[in-house]
């Protein structure tokens, strides 16, 4: 099996990681894990099913340098001012909008963030429910929801720099 | 370019571009993440996969897989049969050096201070007499040691008689 199907594991792993050593690493693990679960493998699908695990691997690899990047130390530090206390910086930047203004900035997000912002932000749905709703496991839905927050503070925070600099020039 | 169609599914330019190797750590970590439960964009990636040559790892994969694998099996199956055998071997000499029994009669002796003394024990008469002997008590003294202990009693006894006789005289 692993002679068979590790230049696939492995084109699978360089695709999502870019990188050699790390995609080697993660098609052993691949290997690995697909031998402690062979049982589990559904008859005649073991290409995509050693894809599917060699996706996962990536994923968690991917996702844990992302969240590294993503987690400056001090963020609290840079909630907006106005915003309502108790609250973490991305559901105060949130919390400074408008209605009007955050249902638009929700609708204009790409995929796959608009549907979990979407549900959650602005038809109030708990996130367990909502993941199942639109099909996505829960774990990957909260990551993606907790990403979009990210971005739509992000957004937020230099809409508001652009303003202060404009009221700036011009007094 | 848009990686993602409106209803969530992986674009046919998207699966391409991370097949081609243009999508940056961001697209490549949401197409990972889509991957991982959609069947049928996992379907048409490794259609697409299959069309094209694929990439071979630097190195072999099989042997360091073995390797992996004949640890894990040295910490989970041979590790637990080692600990196990150990355990049994280390019973077996408790067993036969006799340690076993003077752990377990040190037991019932410490047992027995619990023993309330003011039960008063039956009458002779009314214990029905039975054909039991009741078996040595771990602390109790065995047969040569009590005749010893008697034959010791009576010859002390008899001297400190004399003793006090020849006193009296």
């Amino acid at each position: 099996m692993v002679r068979t199907y590790q230049g696939l594991v492995y084109t699978v792993c360089y695709q999502l990681v870019q990188d050699q050593d790390t995609a080697q690493d993660l098609a052993q693990e691949t290997f690995l894990a697909a031998w402690r679960a062979a049982g589990r493998c559904p008859p005649g699908c073991e290409k995509q099913w050693l894809a599917r695990i060699a996706a996962n691997k990536a994923k968690d690899h991917l996702r844990s340098g992302w969240a590294r990047k993503m987690s400056t130390p001090g963020d609290e530090v840079l909630a907006l001012a106005g915003a309502p206390p108790d609250q973490g910086p991305e559901a105060q930047a949130l919390a400074s909008l408008g209605e009007e203004a955050l249902r638009q900035k929700i609708l204009a997000l790409r995929e796959p963030y608009r549907t979990p912002c979407r549900l959650c932000l602005l038809e109030g749905y708990a996130p367990a429910e909502a993941a199942r709703l639109c099909r996505r496991p829960e774990k990957t839905f909260n990551a993606q929801l907790w990403r979009a927050k990210k971005m739509l503070r992000a957004e937020i925070e230099q809409e508001r720099e652009q303003e202060r600099r404009t009221g700036d020039g011009t007094v | 370019m848009e990686l993602f169609r409106e209803d969530g599914c992986l674009t046919g330019e998207g699966l391409q571009a991370l097949i081609d190797g243009q999508l940056d750590e961001l697209g490549r970590l949401e197409a990972a993440e889509h991957l991982s439960y959609c069947d049928a964009c996992m379907d048409r990636y490794t259609a697409l996969l299959g069309g094209g040559a694929l990439l071979q790892p630097p190195r072999d994969l099989s042997r360091p897989l073995g390797r992996a694998i004949w640890v894990h099996l040295m910490t989970n199956v041979y590790g637990r049969v080692a600990v196990a055998s150990v355990a049994a071997l280390l019973a077996l000499t408790i067993w036969r050096s006799g340690s076993l029994g003077l752990i377990l009669g040190r037991g019932a002796c410490a047992l027995e201070t619990y023993v309330p003394e003011e039960i008063a024990p039956p009458a002779a008469a009314e214990v029905p007499k039975s054909d039991y002997k009741t078996p040595p008590r771990p602390g109790e003294a065995p047969a040569a040691v009590q005749k010893a202990h008697e034959a010791v009693s009576g010859f002390l006894s008899s001297l400190a008689a004399r003793t006090g006789g020849a006193a009296n005289g």
